[in-house]
């Protein structure tokens, strides 16, 4: 074999392996881009996974804060109603008071209550001092309604010191030691936490 | 005689350069993969995410704001049917009141 051939030989020989080598490498880059490209894939659909399952959880929460405050509201609705139950029927109780069916009727019928509930036939009147005036003029007819509610005798005295009520009476021994309170603002303030119940049935019973 | 072999190995050395090149140059074409595939992934790591986020946003205001609508309608419709029993609950209470708290 002359040096020619020789060299021609050797030169292929490296040419092969040049292109041996390179081939390889470029193989190698590309498995490493395309796994690359996968990883990416993988990234970006965690990441929006993610973001997604976050959203939703934040969804749920909104909404769940929502029914809620939805709720309150038919809850606040409900109490503004019966409020305005008692506001009205206030209302009508202050325009009683002083009315000829309040003097002859309700004050009688309460202090008459108010002796049986304490067990005296001797009792003193708290009144307002409007009421204090009027039942003073008319003590005696007064007593007499009392009793006949009663269905005995009953002795009144009327307190000096006027109380700061809307009307009703409260009666108490002569000693002031028992009491029995049928003021309009306590009978209110009954009426507000018995009825209640009373007042939401007929509001919202749907019967 | 001498000459000839001086030649060979001259070839055998240019040879051997030629290769040694070549695994430097496929040295580069990894390397430069590898750096890519790094950009690529940490260009993944930051994916904006914020077209999820104002597609949820519209879609929670919008519910969010259905289910209020949904109470509110019902609360309306609580009151008129409340305020037609009204004057009887009121009378309830205020006969309750004149007659003493007594049933």
């Amino acid at each position: 074999m002359g040096v020619e051939e020789l060299r021609k030989e050797i030169l292929e020989e490296a040419e092969r392996k040049v292109n041996e080598i390179l081939s390889e490498a470029k193989a190698e880059a590309e498995k490493i881009l395309r796994e690359a490209e996968e990883r990416v894939a993988e990234i970006r659909r965690a990441k929006e996974d993610e973001a997604r399952k976050r959203m939703e959880e934040k969804l749920r929460s909104e909404l769940s804060l929502a029914r809620i405050e939805g709720k309150k509201l038919i809850v606040n609705t409900r109490w503004e109603l019966v409020d305005e139950v008692f506001r009205r029927a206030w209302e009508r109780v202050e325009s009683y008071v002083g009315s000829d069916e309040y003097y002859s009727d309700f004050l009688p019928r309460m202090v008459a209550l108010g002796v049986s509930r304490i067990g005296f036939d001797e009792v003193k009147l708290h009144m307002n001092e409007a009421d204090v005036g009027r039942v003073r003029g008319m003590l005696r007819r007064f007593a007499k309604e009392v009793s006949r509610h009663v269905g005995r005798d009953v002795k009144l005295s009327i307190s000096n010191n006027p109380l700061r009520i809307t009307g009703g009476v409260v009666v108490s021994d002569p000693d002031e030691n028992v009491f029995f309170n049928a003021s309009f603002d306590a009978l209110f303030n009954r009426a507000r936490e018995e009825l209640a119940p009373d007042v939401f049935e007929v509001l919202f019973g749907g019967g | 005689m001498s000459s000839e072999i001086d030649i060979l190995l001259e070839i055998e050395r240019e040879a051997e350069r030629k290769i040694l090149d070549a695994r430097a140059e496929a040295e580069r074409i990894v390397a430069d993969a590898r750096r890519r595939a790094a950009e690529m992934i940490r260009e993944a790591e930051a994916t904006d995410v914020s077209h999820i986020e104002a597609e949820y946003s519209k879609r929670i205001e919008d519910e969010r704001e259905a289910v209020i609508k949904k109470y509110k309608s019902e609360a309306e419709a609580i009151r008129r049917a409340a305020m037609e029993k009204m004057d009887e609950a009121v009378e309830l209470v205020y006969k309750w009141i004149i007659k003493g708290g007594v049933e």
